[in-house]
């Protein structure tokens, strides 16, 4: 009997998969919430490593050494240097910008470090009832985010007008008919439209002459007026990982890139005043902060 | 200098030892907004007098701080019974909303799916497993902490996660706010009524602060402030509500 006990913990030792964690940087916040989250929710050993002062030399020894079958990569240097040294195994990843532009093969799966539009608009829509009209400034880069937005948007009787853009045709910056024609702007992480600082500014200062309202996808943007931020929620990730590989270890079945499940967001009560413009009364249900 | 020091040291001192404090966690929901919780209620609370509050984001060192003497704490009813004779707590006001003191938890998700996968929860991790294994014992189902119940709700609503564990107040908000995402959802188990938050004391009864907090939510500033923490009111517990609770010490 004993022979058999040690005979199974023998093959549970032998097929334990081994996982590692690799951090691309410990010093950005939300890499380390995500990480700590992670740690705290997944209830397997698992190994850690923080790549920030490593070179790739290094990097590569590691991982060559280690090995691990399965590897969550927070960031997309981590990302990177899993996918160049360790294609062969299990890769998942988190806190990627644009993850689109990964070469995603069939054994890696991750969360979108973008906030579902579907969700986005629910969010803006039950806080602000009487919104019928949002623009978006677009380039070829987040098309895709524009059609989400108006797919999603035409349920909540939204109506989305786009502004395509691209690097000479942003520094016109000639937005004010979009704005007058709008209730309020989405801001949306456009890689053109964000190279160019002064135009983002010029866009905050018209629409408050305007007296309209911007919706941001991070809270940098309550500093400039943005009446409302909405992004991921940076420790779910890490539990939403957490959840996801277990899922994986058991064999279920589970999706390729999901959407992040929690949302930070910020409503600044200061600039829904100042434009005059209604809430709902239950904002904090809505909202994690309230900026007074 | 060295007066003008003694004097700062012994008035800080003085003040130190007057200032109040009312400790806050709640397992309830995920109450991530502190900066503005703080800051709304000790502006309410310092009108009356050297009154601070002091939210914790974590159990354990919100319970480290329960050892001291003569402590107003207000906490959730469930996290109240699992601690209340370590802490020699005494609970004296109960939370109301729209006149009820009690709310109910619920299992929602879309409908005709079966009763297995991710659970998303604003609740803490302990308390939503226990209310899971008392509402559906035996089913396969995983606990996910999201930072509020809407995020829960919109999760199921748009099939990111299988069910959502939360209030029955925030599905009727819910429907009030946004009733085509309510309307694909469905109520799959329901608890008991569970009493709402509690405030409780250690050591002497300080009845001037009770007094204030029976009286938040007469007028609209101290509605909106407890609005923050999920509550519109407070009124004082009667014997039948502290038998169920645990008993009169």
């Amino acid at each position: 009997m004993r022979l058999l006990v040690l005979l199974h913990l023998l093959l549970f030792v032998a097929s334990a998969q081994s996982i590692l964690l690799m951090n691309s940087s410990d010093n950005v916040e939300k890499y380390n919430q995500a990480a700590t989250a992670f740690k705290e929710n997944f209830h397997q050993p698992i190994k850690m490593i923080n790549i920030s002062d490593m070179n790739t030399k290094e990097i590569k020894k590691y991982l060559y050494d280690e090995y691990p079958d399965i590897i969550y990569t927070i960031g997309s240097k981590s990302y990177q240097y899993a996918n160049r040294y360790l294609p062969e195994k299990t890769i998942f990843f988190s806190s990627i910008v644009n993850w689109k532009r990964l070469p995603l093969s069939k054994n890696q799966y991750g969360i979108s470090n973008e906030v579902y539009s579907g969700m986005q608009l629910t969010l803006i829509k039950s806080i602000f009832p009487k919104i019928s009209s949002i623009g978006v400034i677009y380039s070829k880069y987040t098309k895709n985010i524009v059609d989400s937005l108006k797919m999603n948007a035409q349920k909540l009787g939204i109506k989305i007008v786009a502004q395509e853009v691209n690097k000479e045709s942003v520094k016109k910056k000639d937005f004010q008919p979009l704005l007058k024609e709008t209730q309020a702007l989405i801001l949306i992480s456009d890689p053109v439209l964000l190279s160019e600082q002064e135009v983002v500014k010029d866009i905050f200062k018209e629409s408050a002459k305007l007296n309209k309202a911007i919706f941001a996808y991070h809270q940098l943007f309550i500093n400039y007026g943005a009446l409302l931020t909405i992004s991921v929620d940076n420790p779910t990730i890490g539990r939403q990982m957490a959840t996801t590989i277990t899922d994986y270890l058991q064999k279920q079945k589970i999706s390729k890139v999901q959407y992040p499940i929690g949302t930070k967001v910020i409503f600044n009560k200061r600039v829904a005043d100042k434009l005059g413009i209604s809430y709902n009364e239950n904002i904090s249900f809505l909202a994690n902060e309230i900026v007074e | 200098m060295k007066i003008i020091m003694l004097i700062v040291m012994l008035i800080s001192s003085i003040y130190a030892t007057e200032m109040k404090k009312v400790l806050f966690y709640t397992t309830d929901s995920n109450i991530n907004n502190f900066k503005s919780l703080k800051i709304s209620f000790d502006r309410y609370l310092q009108q009356f007098g050297l009154y601070e509050f002091q939210p914790f984001s974590d159990k354990s060192t919100f319970e480290r701080y329960l050892t001291s003497d003569n402590l107003i704490v207000i906490l959730s009813s469930w996290h109240y019974q699992q601690i209340s004779k370590t802490y020699n707590l005494q609970a004296k006001l109960v939370g109301k909303k729209q006149n009820s003191i009690t709310n109910r938890i619920i299992l929602v998700g879309q409908k005709n799916m079966p009763l297995k996968g991710v659970v998303t929860s604003a609740y803490d991790k302990e308390y939503a497993r226990k209310t899971l294994d008392k509402l559906a014992d035996n089913a396969d189902l995983r606990v996910l902490v999201v930072p509020k119940e809407i995020d829960a709700l919109m999760s199921v609503g748009f099939g990111m996660s299988n069910f959502a564990l939360v209030s029955q107040d925030s599905l009727t908000l819910l429907k009030e706010i946004n009733p085509m995402l309510a309307d694909n959802l469905t109520i799959y188990k329901k608890s008991d009524p569970v009493y709402r938050m509690l405030l409780a004391y250690s050591g002497a009864e300080n009845k001037k602060l009770i007094e204030l907090f029976l009286n938040m939510g007469k007028d609209k500033e101290s509605k909106d402030i407890l609005n923050m923490i999920g509550i519109d009111g407070m009124q004082e517990l009667t014997p039948v509500d502290l038998r169920r609770l645990g008993g009169v010490k």
